[in-house]
């Protein structure tokens, strides 16, 4: 079997960030006697260590998208000229994780560690965040979902308060193997639909194809999500809430986290009227409010559908808080509450797709540009 | 069952009706002209035919599918259908090219067939040196020559074109336009509806027309039967005056008493 070539490291990215860390502690070696000295040298041993922290998590992502085709289209297009396919070595160097990786995390970490006094164990989890991320997002549309709830869900795991490191390491290793087996994947599928004439149409803004065309010509309509897929991820940003609520009981004192947990359910209830914005912005009610009231149509159920969602949400947030109260823990009050939401505004209908194509709507173009060509102007 | 039916189709934005009652129906490789006072419904009626609004009562059907009855009728349609408004709107940092390649793209025209289709349309239309600048440096009446290659090059079978000889066209772009709907004409390969003010046009393009007034249609017929309408034998704009404003000359005549000049008729 033909060697593969030694891991390129992004080598750019690597001396910006030795820059910016060598600045940082420059300054704190000036002997300014005007500043306060302590304060300075804490702050730049901080922000040193977010710097190395924040440089993991960039070169873990720099690592998938400068050798995944996904990424680089010029790379893509010249691999569908070879004779390459799945299962061979890529060109460029491999998307999976390698023993070179080391070479470029331990440093770091080991710096991180001596200098910013942060654990090895931080530098290696932001590579790893970084690195997971970037290889599910090359995911193609449709099959990237459910490695995104798995990932979400391992990510979780390291905030729990019984995060130990023999309970970190398994969780490392799942989150690798579940990044590969996505990598696999996506690399399987190889060369996806990049022959597909109307692909670079599909994926350009529909404000680019400019008005009436980038509505009511046949453009991609976003796909309605599956239940089962709905619900996980009402699931899981329900857990994620858990999950965070938890990780502040367990730092700040019980009344600031209560506080902090009554308002999670309002903040969701915006989030699901930000749905109502999703659907009704450039599509109007077919008669006006005043039109309503005089022809007595004051209800027009093609239309006032799209309504019923965000109002059941902003009912449950104001409902389901007042029922739990004394009746659960707080975690699982917030957790429970924002599960119904989700569920609610990820899951009810209409989907955008319906609702674009058959909600008794009017269109209207959504920014204000001046028509090209002014009104009433006729040449004969 | 013609291509385009439009059946018992009233509409108000407020309270004033905009479209009452309308029902025509478009049979395929037909041209259609759509007259009618200003204000009076006809952008409307292509608004609701192009799916842009949906009635308060009635409905269209394009090709046998009614608009807005399922997503898969209403994807059909839209792969079928291009529709030009009275004032189009062009995304100002594109080329003129890049804009035309991606409206064909997107009704799904082969790159074999689109991109000698695009070139011929941009000579026709003496868009060649424009074509590669960006469309915000066109003049008003070079937009609205893309505006009408955008139309021809996605090849779609139905053409809705508000008012496509308005807004600055110059001579020979009204004369490429007046051929290439003429041509479409005589091979009956799309249907086409176009609301258009100039009675000349009319006559010389359309198989059948249809005038809305007070949002009613109170004419739809061919030109011949138009112009003969009650028997006698009148010019388009003359049927067409005796039709909408029955008044016209009277106020006209009226009005050159007051400047002093000869009346006409007399």
């Amino acid at each position: 079997m033909k060697r593969r070539q030694f891991l390129k490291f992004p080598i750019t990215a690597l001396a910006i960030l030795l820059m910016l860390y060598v600045t940082f502690t420059l300054v704190a070696m000036l002997d300014v006697p005007t500043w306060n000295w302590t304060a300075v040298r804490g702050s730049s041993q901080f922000f040193r260590g977010v710097l190395l922290v924040g440089g993991c998590v960039i070169a873990g992502a720099l690592r998938i998208s400068l050798l995944h085709p996904h990424y680089a289209q010029k790379y893509a297009g010249w691999l569908m000229s070879t004779p390459w396919h799945p299962g061979l070595q890529l060109p460029l160097g491999p998307v999976d994780l390698v023993w070179e990786d080391l070479l470029l995390v331990v440093p770091l970490g080991a710096l991180a560690q001596v200098d910013a006094g942060i654990s090895l164990w931080l530098p290696v989890t932001a590579y790893l965040l970084g690195y997971s991320w970037a290889g599910v997002l090359a995911l193609r549309e449709g099959r990237s979902h459910w490695f995104s709830l798995g990932l979400a869900f391992l990510w979780s795991i390291p905030l729990l308060r019984l995060a130990s490191p023999w309970i970190l390491l398994p969780t490392l290793i799942a989150i690798d193997l579940l990044t590969r087996g996505g990598l696999s994947i996506s690399l399987r599928h190889f060369p996806w639909d990049l022959g597909d004439p109307m692909r670079e149409t599909h994926r350009r803004p529909r404000s680019s194809l400019a008005w009436p065309l980038d509505r009511v010509g046949p453009v991609a309509v976003p796909q309605p999500i599956p239940l089962a897929l709905g619900l996980a991820t009402a699931a899981m940003i329900a857990w994620w809430v858990f999950v965070v609520v938890n990780l502040l009981a367990g730092v700040f004192d019980g009344i600031l986290v209560q506080t902090l947990a009554t308002e999670i359910p309002p903040v969701c209830a915006l989030i699901c009227v930000g749905r109502l914005l999703q659907y009704c912005l450039g599509y109007s009610p077919p008669i006006s409010v005043m039109g309503r009231v005089m022809t007595g149509r004051l209800l027009i159920p093609g239309y006032d559908h799209v309504f019923i969602a965000p109002a059941v949400c902003c009912l449950l947030a104001w409902l389901l808080p007042r029922v739990f109260a004394n009746h659960l823990p707080l975690q699982v009050s917030s957790a429970f509450t924002v599960l119904c939401m989700a569920g609610v505004a990820i899951n009810m209908g209409p989907t955008v797709q319906s609702w674009r194509l058959t909600g008794h709507h009017r269109l209207f173009p959504m920014t204000r540009r001046e028509p090209v060509v002014p009104k009433g102007r006729n040449t004969r | 069952m013609g291509m385009i039916d439009v059946s018992n189709v009233t509409h108000h934005y407020g309270v004033k009706p905009v479209l009452r009652d309308v029902s025509l129906s478009v049979e395929k490789g037909e041209l259609i002209a759509l007259m009618g006072p200003n204000g009076m419904g006809k952008s409307t009626l292509m608004a609701v035919m192009a799916g842009i609004m949906w009635p308060v009562k009635g409905y269209v059907e394009i090709d046998g599918k009614r608009r807005r009855s399922s997503e898969a009728a209403e994807l059909a349609i839209r792969q079928k259908v291009v529709y030009l408004t009275a004032e189009p709107w062009l995304p100002q940092f594109r080329t003129g090219r890049q804009w035309l390649l991606a409206s064909g793209r997107l009704y799904g025209v082969a790159d074999d067939r689109l991109l000698p289709h695009a070139e011929s349309l941009l000579d026709v239309f003496d868009l060649s040196e424009k074509a590669d600048s960006l469309v915000s440096s066109y003049s008003t009446g070079q937009k609205k020559k893309m505006a009408l290659c955008t139309a021809l090059v996605t090849d779609a079978p139905v053409m809705l074109l508000d008012e496509p000889f308005a807004g600055g066209l110059d001579p020979s772009a009204i004369f490429a336009l007046r051929r290439i709907l003429l041509h479409h004409r005589e091979k009956r390969d799309r249907t086409v509806v176009i609301a258009t003010p100039v009675p000349e046009l009319v006559t010389e393009l359309a198989d059948r027309v249809g005038v809305i007034a007070d949002g009613k249609l109170v004419a739809f017929d061919t030109v011949a039967a138009f112009c003969k309408r009650d028997g006698v034998e009148r010019s388009l704009e003359d049927a067409y005056q005796t039709i909408v404003n029955p008044h016209t000359l009277d106020k006209f005549n009226r009005y050159l008493q007051v400047v002093g000049l000869q009346v006409v008729g007399q």
